[in-house]
């Protein structure tokens, strides 16, 4: 179980075959935040994602403001099952990488088999800690979403762990 | 008692207030801190990693000042008011509901309400005094609430089931290792409101009868960060209220690892 750093946006997808469940990663690069809101309007409105879905990670996120000496305050991740309704097209269409806490369903993990991709389990309730991973952070659109919005945010050490990899390998299945 | 309440002491008690709930949303309370650290001790493999990033988290959000959890939920306050305490004539909805608006806007909370609203409950005292104890309540846990009317004769063991049932049902969403708060009496809105009380008075008390649902909790496997392990629930607390002959309302509520409660008093 030997750290691995992971680089967003993917230069190779080839990266992606290489990890495995129970796998701690360290991401470096971009990734961009997206919750219910802006799911449920740009896949009611044809998709269209303000990012290159191939090669881009969405982290499952609303962070509080900046009250301090990092671009943002709390940032950890939120419930990914909310997400699961969106989840299997966004693969489908070539997303490489989701980001959130708790398990999928059963849906969203033959999505990411079929697609090759993964599902990263960030910390749950570790906001501060991914806060002092954010290098920096602005917003890419959906401003008027306040926390909502999509954050892109460039991180650096962002610790998480490998909960779906490409083969459909499911760390929650697992233990269950 | 007499007071002459001015202006002042009211906006002396909205800041108190204030900052008490920001800290809430940065500071653990220190007997939980004190079970993580022991969880972490006793735990192996990606467990005692996931349990490793939450003391980790811990130390950044006070060093810092930056929320534990980026949702700062909703809060929850109880507040005991002494009938001879000079709070006594203010209008302390509204001077909570203000403090609770004007932390929102200093930078460390998240508005996550489509309009920024406490939870307020009042009792009363004969004290001279306000006592305080709030929880803002985040919802990764909060939507794993659970409401059942039970037949009056239930037996413990069926509650314990019960509760058992309902935890297992999360599947690992509300961020273990957890906290469980349990109301059980009442009528069903009294039941719901002791089992926020109860998560708000975590006090990991050594009692049988809870001891053995967390052993059974612990069992499930579930493990800190749901990744597998022992540790799914690092402790639980029931709080009954009087039942009635034709039904046992029951609440089970989980809390996430992150169980943020303070206590403070107003004399």
């Amino acid at each position: 179980m030997n750290d691995r750093k992971l680089i967003f946006p993917l230069k190779d997808r080839g990266v992606l075959k290489r990890l495995r469940v129970f796998q701690e990663v360290l991401i470096d690069g971009v990734i961009y935040t997206a919750r219910d809101r802006v799911h449920s309007v740009i896949e009611s409105s044809g998709g269209n994602w303000p990012f290159d879905l191939n090669s881009n990670a969405v982290y499952y996120c609303g962070p509080t403001g900046s009250s301090g000496e990092f671009p943002l305050g709390s940032c950890g991740p939120t419930t990914s099952s909310r997400m699961d309704a969106w989840a299997p097209g966004m693969y489908e269409r070539g997303l490489a990488a989701t980001i959130g806490k708790g398990p999928r369903s059963p849906e969203v993990v033959k999505a990411i088999k079929d697609a090759g991709a993964v599902y990263l389990m960030a910390y749950g309730g570790c906001g501060a800690l991914y806060g002092s991973r954010v290098v920096r952070a602005d917003i890419a659109a959906y401003e008027d979403y306040g926390p909502q919005a999509v954050y892109r945010m460039q991180v650096d050490k962002f610790p998480a762990v490998v909960a779906v990899d490409s083969s459909g390998n499911d760390m929650f299945r697992e233990k269950r | 008692m007499v007071s002459k309440l001015g202006p002042g002491l009211e906006n002396e008690l909205k800041k108190r207030i204030c900052s008490e709930v920001e800290k809430a949303v940065y500071i653990i309370p220190p007997e939980l801190k004190k079970r993580i650290a022991l969880a972490h001790d006793n735990s192996s493999g990606l467990e005692k990693k996931v349990l490793g990033r939450i003391i980790e988290n811990i130390e950044i959000a006070s060093e810092n000042k930056i929320s534990l959890c980026q949702d700062t939920g909703v809060y929850e306050i109880w507040v005991d008011i002494g009938v001879r305490s000079p709070y006594n004539k203010v209008n302390l909805t509204r001077v909570i509901e203000e403090a609770v608006a004007s932390a929102h806007k200093g930078g460390i909370m998240r508005s996550s309400m489509d309009e920024i609203k406490p939870v307020v409950n009042f009792s009363f005292s004969d004290s001279s005094r306000l006592d305080f104890i709030m929880t803002p309540r985040g919802f990764g846990s909060e939507n794993y609430t659970f409401l059942h009317m039970m037949p009056p004769e239930s037996s413990f063991e069926s509650i314990s089931d019960r509760i058992v049932e309902d935890i297992k049902s999360a599947g690992g969403r509300p961020c273990p290792p957890y906290l469980v708060g349990v109301g059980i009496g009442g009528t069903a809105t009294k039941a719901v409101e002791l089992s926020a009380r109860a998560l708000a008075e975590m006090d990991f008390e050594d009692n049988s009868r809870q001891e053995n649902i967390l052993k059974r909790l612990n069992n499930l496997g579930v493990g800190a960060g749901a990744v597998g392990g022992s540790h799914t629930a690092l402790g639980i607390k029931i709080k009954k209220f009087p039942k009635h002959i034709a039904g046992l309302p029951l609440c089970v509520r989980a809390g996430c690892w992150c169980n943020r409660t303070r206590r403070f008093r107003v004399e």
